[in-house]
């Protein structure tokens, strides 16, 4: 009896410090996360400039959004942007993550050169790509012509945009390459060594083993990168301010000139509130999807 | 009796303590500016002698970032945090006027005589004024003038732009031979920089020259389907795609003004680019009045102005700030003498001609009793701005012909521009 009493008092302290600890992050995300995100639906419901007093406009702005041209030619571009990001980073994430993996002298080294350009500040490395993509003096068309082939205006083509920007988007692939860096490495050894025993070429054990011991990683990679590819903003704001035309404006751009360049808050709410609708639903149909082919070594880990 | 006697004596001394430190209570005013690091040393200047002249006022500096200062003004708004006198661009001028920021100013004008309206160059509070009434003072406004590179017309064996240049033939035939190319056949140097681009700078000049125009003053209408308007843009966008003697958006990719790397003979400007061009640039330049076309000689103008908070506590104080700030003594101080900024008082303007000596600066002036403000200013001018220049960048590109182009421009704009006026 006297035990018990104790064990109840180590569980309250335990959940006081529980609250306690986790308050700061828990503070924040109220405030700062669910606080918004409930005034954006409020603020989607009306015409607000900012400065002046919110108009109450009811769903005007919800069935503005379906006649607007612009955001079907962003919702496309992001679709576009994000399917060519996603599947094209994580593949190239994975293929560098295992080339990082073997046991070769100097590897760190190359480690700290692929993840290098992650922690490089966001702007300064769009500038840099801006230059890369000079149609007349950069360096893609410069290696293209070494070898007589005339580059595209690339920023400047309405086919080539989205290319050049998905291009661009692996320069940040070190983040994704650590992840499954750390996953390659807890891949255990028994598995592949038993693998191996049986007669399973290098493919097969990759393919067979070292996969599906991954999947769970490179699962929260592509839900991840989804949501990130969903949000870009800096790159085409910088390099392209949506052109040419309508090319490569994504939906984080055309949410952000509504907001801030064009003052229409409610407006840029709805489409906040439609972004976030879709990629929930994305999200989900990943999670679903996910049962068939992602493997967790426990069932409570689903 | 007595005891009155003292008592009344008291009672004045008590009123004449609290009369006395009303009288000394000190008041502090939040100025709010945008400046570049390297400017602040005037403005912190200016700030001490305006304290010393009012020791009751005391003077806050904030110096915003301009990348951010919109939005910085924009959340500020909302919390009523407003500073308060604060720099404001033209072109959210009338957003923040329409939305009750800023303190209507025309009574203060009105009542003092020793601001003298009658000063300023009266173009430069164009997009400063609603239904009449004044809400910002501008502290500069330039006219869009001709920068040309001497070194490279001097290469060229070209004369120098003067006041009789036309459009449609020394300028024509001078962008021509300043295009030079390399063995390979690349453009190594274009004759001109701005200009096809028709971004609001330049595109009332550039189309009234040639007969088009562009918009009326209310922004209500747009005349961009005009054949003249549609005939003096192909004019301006052939130097392009026809003859090749300025960047393409591609090839300008990266250089945000081609004309500071010194590979360009001619652009246009306002006097805000003097510093950058003719002070920092590795080449020597002058400038000229905008030369005339087919339908006369035409520029606009643009600048800054401060404004008054709407919520300020202390709108006399504010105002007097102000008022010394914006004076002739003021202007010469923070533009003139530093050759920062074209002033907005006429009797402040000798001393920018003084600092900018042996140039032809004087072409601003001139320029200025011809100039109109550029458009749009209106309070959707960001998206209007947006979708202009998203179309012309198509023309330029070759995507778009010019009338697919202006009409696109129009169909999208109008809504818009019915809406703001409402």
């Amino acid at each position: 009896m006297r035990n018990k009493v104790k064990v109840t008092q180590f569980t309250k302290r335990e959940h006081r410090d529980f609250w306690l600890f986790i308050s700061p992050w828990l503070i924040g995300f109220i405030v700062f996360s669910v606080g918004p995100i409930i005034a954006a639906i409020f603020i989607s419901l009306t015409e607000w400039n900012i400065l002046s007093p919110p108009i109450w406009v009811g769903f005007n702005n919800f069935i503005n959004l379906f006649k607007d041209k612009v955001f079907y030619a962003a919702l496309i571009n992001t679709a576009y942007y994000t399917v060519g990001s996603v599947i094209l980073g994580t593949i190239l994430a994975l293929i560098v993550a295992i080339l990082l993996n073997q046991h070769i002298r100097g590897v760190t080294i190359f480690r700290t050169l692929y993840f290098l350009p992650s922690v490089t500040a966001g702007v300064a490395v769009t500038i840099l790509w801006l230059w890369i993509y000079n149609p007349e003096f950069g360096l893609i068309n410069y290696f293209l012509s070494l070898i007589g082939i005339k580059g595209p205006q690339w920023l400047f083509d309405t086919r080539w945009v989205l290319p050049a920007l998905i291009i661009m988007s692996l320069w940040g692939i070190g983040s994704n390459m650590m992840i499954f860096l750390a996953a390659l490495q807890n891949v255990p050894q028994e598995l592949l060594e038993a693998a191996e025993i049986d007669g399973a070429n290098t493919w097969y054990r990759f393919w067979n083993v070292t996969i599906p011991m991954i999947s769970p990683t490179i699962f929260l990679v592509l839900v991840m990168s989804t949501i990130g590819a969903f949000q870009t903003f800096m790159q085409p704001y910088v390099m392209t301010r949506g052109g040419p035309g309508n090319a490569s404006m994504l939906y984080g751009l055309y949410i952000y000139f509504n907001a801030f360049q064009w003052w229409k808050m409610g407006y840029a709410s709805a489409l906040s509130w439609i972004m976030f609708i879709m990629v929930f639903i994305l999200t989900l149909i990943q999670f679903r999807v996910s049962k068939s082919w992602v493997y967790y070594e426990t069932t409570e880990g689903r | 009796m007595k005891r009155f006697l003292v008592f009344s004596l008291t009672i004045v001394f008590i009123l004449t303590l609290e009369v006395t430190s009303f009288a000394q209570q000190v008041v502090t005013l939040r100025v709010a500016h945008a400046w570049e690091p390297t400017f602040l040393d005037v403005q912190k200047k200016f700030d001490e002698e305006f304290m010393k002249r009012h020791p009751n006022i005391k003077i806050q500096m904030e110096n915003y970032s301009w990348d951010n200062v919109l939005e910085k003004y924009q959340t500020q708004a909302v919390a009523k945090t407003l500073p308060d006198i604060f720099y404001v661009h033209f072109s959210w001028a009338q957003n923040f006027i329409r939305s009750g920021m800023l303190m209507n100013l025309q009574s203060s004008i009105d009542k003092d005589p020793s601001f003298n309206m009658k000063d300023f160059f009266p173009v430069a509070f164009t997009p400063f004024t609603y239904k009449k009434d004044t809400y910002m003072i501008p502290y500069d406004c330039g006219a869009i003038i001709l920068y040309y590179n001497v070194d490279l017309f001097k290469s060229a064996g070209l004369s120098f732009p003067n006041k009789n240049w036309r459009l449609d033939k020394e300028f024509f035939e001078a962008a021509l031979k300043l295009t030079k190319k390399d063995d390979k056949g690349n453009i190594v140097q274009f004759g001109l920089d701005r200009g096809p681009s028709l971004d609001s700078e330049v595109i009332i000049p550039a189309l009234k020259s040639f007969g088009g125009r562009y918009m009326n003053d209310e922004e209500t209408e747009l005349y961009l389907t005009e054949p003249k308007t549609i005939a003096a843009a192909k004019w301006w966008t052939d130097l392009i795609t026809k003859y090749h003697v300025a960047p393409t958006p591609a090839e300008s990719q990266g250089l945000i003004e081609p004309f500071t790397f010194g590979k360009v003979g001619m652009t246009f400007g306002g006097s805000w680019m003097l510093e950058r061009w003719i002070r920092f640039g590795k080449f020597k330049a002058d400038v000229q009045e905008w030369p005339s076309g087919p339908a006369g000689r035409f520029t606009s103008c643009a600048g800054s102005g401060y404004g008054i908070s709407a919520y300020t506590k202390y709108p006399k104080e504010a105002w007097i700030y102000l008022k010394e700030y914006l004076s002739k003594d003021g202007q010469i101080f923070m533009w003139g003498k530093t050759g920062r900024g074209s002033p907005t008082r006429r009797s402040a303007w000798s001393s920018f001609e003084d600092a900018w000596k042996g140039y032809n600066v004087k072409a601003f002036r001139n320029a200025m009793n011809y100039a109109e403000y550029v458009h749009p200013y209106s309070s959707v001018a960001a998206q209007l701005t947006q979708i202009r220049d998203r179309e012309i960048q198509l023309i330029l590109l070759g995507k778009k012909s010019v009338e697919e182009a202006f009409k696109t421009i129009e169909d999208e704009s109008i809504p818009l521009m019915i809406k703001a006026n409402k």
